[in-house]
């Protein structure tokens, strides 16, 4: 038997036992969900938990393989997102699905345009979308294309677009990714509006702050279960972390041994960083990094990271501060510049930024080294690529047939090996690693943590940031831990563990405990 | 592990060998009906008509392979030849000095694309567009919109250039040889390895650090470069310059390199299936009229020929694909 249906009037949205299967992945394996009108109701989970699979299926944009779902008290299926849409459910996705070349009006009544005598009804559409804009504190031109309003107006539109719907039921899947603290507060207060008008929300959020401080419920899932479903005043930040994370995560011991780095901090060779700022992404960030250290950067979407990536590899340049490469040099003005400073970037997304998938692994291991360090002179001989490659891949481990194999015909973790492989043949000083791991098995994920050690003992300067919080624990020397903007704190290696980290990149703090002597300040 | 590397073998990769057989076969069917289609003259005839596109044609092949087309390679053509002879005829400079400087200005025109699409971060085609009809409106108001007669015919430029090496005219001789240096220059260079890597994917390229503004403009001066070479051998052949000289060369140019196994959507290309791309695209004009069909049907051949030759290459791609 499944869960017993309730039988309230109030219950808005039930879903009994849904299972959702992708290839070989069981994302849901049969969870139950019930969402009231008028309540506001938070789902948590790490990255895979099988949130957003599900807010999907209630959505109408994926269907479920099997399992009950009732809205208002009747069984529906949804085919479309427009099939829900039409019952009464609106989301607003993590991506945005907006028409950039329409206007805000244009796309808040896209497919359901009010028409008159035939034709698009553009002055019922305009007196409609205005209260709402404004409501959510949204001051632009109703006739600019979308795409050229800045990224938090666009999510915002996205909002409206859903709530013009008149949906008793809203889905909010990280509405406000890329809202400030001032823009997300006004959505809150609307989000809240809605719900003392009886409409049912559906709350995603990585920030569990905001997760505690709007949602009237939460439940937790992992690994495609629902773990837990309490109301608000029976969680806590760390009982929400600890059901995110299961009991076996707790107390986790690190796996990795801290380097032990000789030599005082202001000797040569060390990457010198000094009240660096970025607009308000990044402000008055300051690191010395030593060679043979693995530093970890952790922080939420948005918590200004990521500036020290594009900093350091030239692709942005700081409007305040200083940056002291090893070599001796400031900070690169252009890619090119910072990959002849020594400096690489191993992406996350390597079939989009890493590698040329149509070119054979010969090429791509050889684009650094024979393309932008012009190693090998103008005129390119064989011998010194195959060479070059053949030592990459034996190296790494590389499991292929041939080096005129296209790249693209390789497993996800020797993809990911080709793309260190054309930067570790280039020997850079500093080693950018955003996301190494992303979309890679197991095995593969190990091999790439032994790649990175590896790099260290030969006196690399590593940075590393991950969307898997376990893995700073493994690889990293110290991490430092990044919320709004501004380096807030540092935990030693082996404590970083994911427990902490997912507690201190949301509540901006590191518990003083863990403090790493002569840390960085807390702000 | 042992290193697995097998060389293409000979002159005729996998890729070029179906656009030679093509070749071969007009060839055939031409001088089945027509044999004298095989004499001297008339292979220099046709092959001739091949060059003065298809040494535009080598540069595309570049471009294309960085994902980047250029429309107004006719309009250097032109632009060039009209230009030259004003200098020699106008001016009376020098003939080679007059070469000299229209090669330069073949280059600087490419550049002037190379640059202007990079300041304002506009593709390459876009840009063309516009100066497609600049340089050619340049050509037309410094020529007056008339022919240029009484250039020095007996000046060893074009005596030489314009003459017939063994019989065969001068702009073969230079078509071919720049068709195999060319093809050593994509094959072999670190250049054309970085315009295959960008072309195969503009953002990995760039996050490799290669610097994509540099190598753009350098094969947009490459091709403004050919379009100029091809201009002064046309000028040294015909000894009179025509405003309208090149018309459509611009297409003719794309179609043959794409024909020949070229890649529209970059990363792939092959200097020597663009020549012999050119050389069928001139065998079936040549052999259209040597039919006694009207001229007008070599274009709507040429057409259906462009829409084959690149569903072909998409339907073996899909079929390696699976």
């Amino acid at each position: 038997m499944m869960a017993s249906k309730p039988s309230e009037a109030s219950v808005l949205l039930w879903l009994g036992g849904i299972k959702k299967r992708y290839g070989g992945i069981q994302a849901l394996a049969g969870v139950d969900l019930e969402v009231r009108a008028g309540e506001i109701h938070a789902v948590c989970g790490e990255n895979g938990a099988g949130k957003s699979t599900l807010m999907k299926i209630v959505a109408g944009a994926e269907q479920a393989d099997s399992g009950s779902f009732e809205f208002e008290g009747r069984p529906v299926f949804f085919k479309s997102v427009a099939d829900a849409n039409r019952a009464g459910i609106a989301i607003v996705f993590q991506e945005l699905s907006l028409f950039p070349d329409l206007d805000a009006v244009a796309n808040i009544f896209v497919g359901r345009e009010p028409q008159r005598f035939g034709l698009v009804n553009r002055k019922a559409m305009e007196a409609r979308a205005r209260p709402l804009l404004s409501g959510l504190g949204l001051d632009i031109q109703l006739d600019r294309p979308i795409g050229n309003l800045r990224i938090a107006d666009q999510q915002l539109v996205e909002v409206a677009k859903a709530i013009a719907i008149d949906a008793r039921l809203l889905i909010l899947d990280e509405p406000n990714s890329a809202l400030n603290a001032q823009e997300s507060a006004r959505l809150f207060a609307i989000v809240r509006k809605l719900r003392d008008k009886g409409v049912g929300i559906l709350f995603i959020s990585h920030r569990l702050e905001e997760v505690l401080d709007l949602s009237d419920r939460v439940t937790v899932f992992r690994n495609g279960h629902k773990v837990s479903e309490q109301a608000r005043s029976d969680v806590t930040m760390t009982s929400i972390v600890t059901d995110m994370l299961g009991e076996k995560d707790l107390g986790q011991t690190a796996q990795r041994r801290v380097t032990p780095v000789s030599g005082a901090p202001d000797e040569d060779e060390c990457l010198r960083i000094d009240g660096v700022s970025l607009g308000t992404d990044l402000m008055d960030f300051d690191l010395v990094a030593r060679k043979g250290e693995t530093i970890g950067l952790a922080g939420l979407d948005g918590s200004g990271l990521l500036s020290i990536f594009d900093l350091l590899f030239g692709r942005t340049r700081a409007s305040q501060g200083t940056i002291n490469l090893p070599n001796g040099q400031s900070a690169p003005r252009t890619i090119p510049g910072a990959v002849r400073a020594g400096i690489a970037l191993i992406p996350g997304d390597r079939r989009t930024e890493g590698l040329s998938l149509e070119q054979d692994i010969l090429s791509n291991l050889n684009v650094v080294v024979a393309g932008a360090l012009s190693r090998f002179g103008s005129i390119l001989s064989q011998a010194p690529m195959a060479e070059a490659a053949q030592r990459q891949a034996e190296s790494l481990r590389l499991v292929f047939d041939s080096f005129h194999q296209r790249v693209g015909s390789l497993s996800g973790g020797n993809q990911q090996k080709v793309v260190i492989g054309k930067w570790l043949e280039a020997d850079p000083a500093i080693i950018l690693l955003n996301d190494p791991t992303r979309g890679v098995d197991v095995g593969a994920k190990k091999e790439i943590y032994r790649i990175i050690e590896q790099q260290a003992q030969a006196g690399k300067i590593l940075l590393f940031h991950s969307s898997e919080l376990t893995e700073f624990s493994q690889v990293c020397d110290r991490v430092i831990v990044f919320y709004q903007g501004r380096a807030v704190g540092e935990v030693a290696g082996p404590q970083a563990t994911d427990q902490v980290l997912l507690e201190a990149i949301n509540v901006g703090r590191v518990a003083d405990r863990l403090i790493k002597d002569g840390g960085e300040a807390v702000a | 592990m042992r290193v697995n590397m097998p060389r293409k073998s000979g002159i005729l990769g996998a890729g070029e060998l179906g656009i030679f057989l093509v070749l071969v076969l007009l060839i055939g069917v031409v001088t089945l009906f027509q044999p004298n289609f095989l004499s001297i003259a008339s292979l220099s005839n046709f092959g001739a008509r091949a060059s003065w596109f298809g040494i535009i044609a080598l540069g595309v092949v570049f471009q294309l392979s960085m994902g980047e087309i250029d429309l107004s390679t006719a309009s250097i053509y032109g632009l060039t030849i009209n230009l030259a002879a004003i200098l020699m005829v106008n001016f009376g400079i020098d003939p080679w000095v007059s070469v000299v400087i229209c090669l330069g200005v073949g280059v600087a025109l490419g550049a002037v694309n190379g640059i202007l699409s990079t300041l304002f971060g506009i593709p390459v085609i876009i840009i063309t567009l516009g100066t497609l009809s600049a340089f050619k409106g340049i050509t037309l108001i410094i020529s007056g919109g008339g022919y240029i007669y009484g250039l020095p015919r007996e000046h060893p430029f074009f005596v030489l250039l314009g003459g017939t090496p063994l019989g065969i005219p001068m702009v073969i001789w230079v078509f071919a040889a720049l068709t195999i240096i060319l093809s050593v220059i994509y094959r072999r260079t670190r250049y054309g390895f970085m315009v295959r890597c960008i072309g195969s994917n503009l953002k990995a390229a760039e996050l490799s650090g290669i610097n994509i503004a540099r190598v753009r403009i350098q094969t947009l001066m490459l091709t403004g470069f050919l379009c100029a070479v091809s201009g002064m051998l046309t000028l040294a052949f015909f000894s009179t310059a025509d405003p309208n000289l090149g018309t459509g060369f611009e297409l003719l140019a794309i179609t043959a390199a794409i024909v020949g196994g070229t890649a529209l959507s970059g990363g792939r290309g092959t200097v020597l299936g663009a020549a012999l791309g050119a050389l069928v695209i001139a065998v079936i004009s040549s052999g259209i009229v040597q039919f006694g069909i009207t001229a007008n049907w070599s274009i709507f051949v040429t057409g259906v020929m462009i829409i084959a030759a690149v569903a072909l290459d998409a339907t073996i791609r899909r079929r390696q694909g699976k």
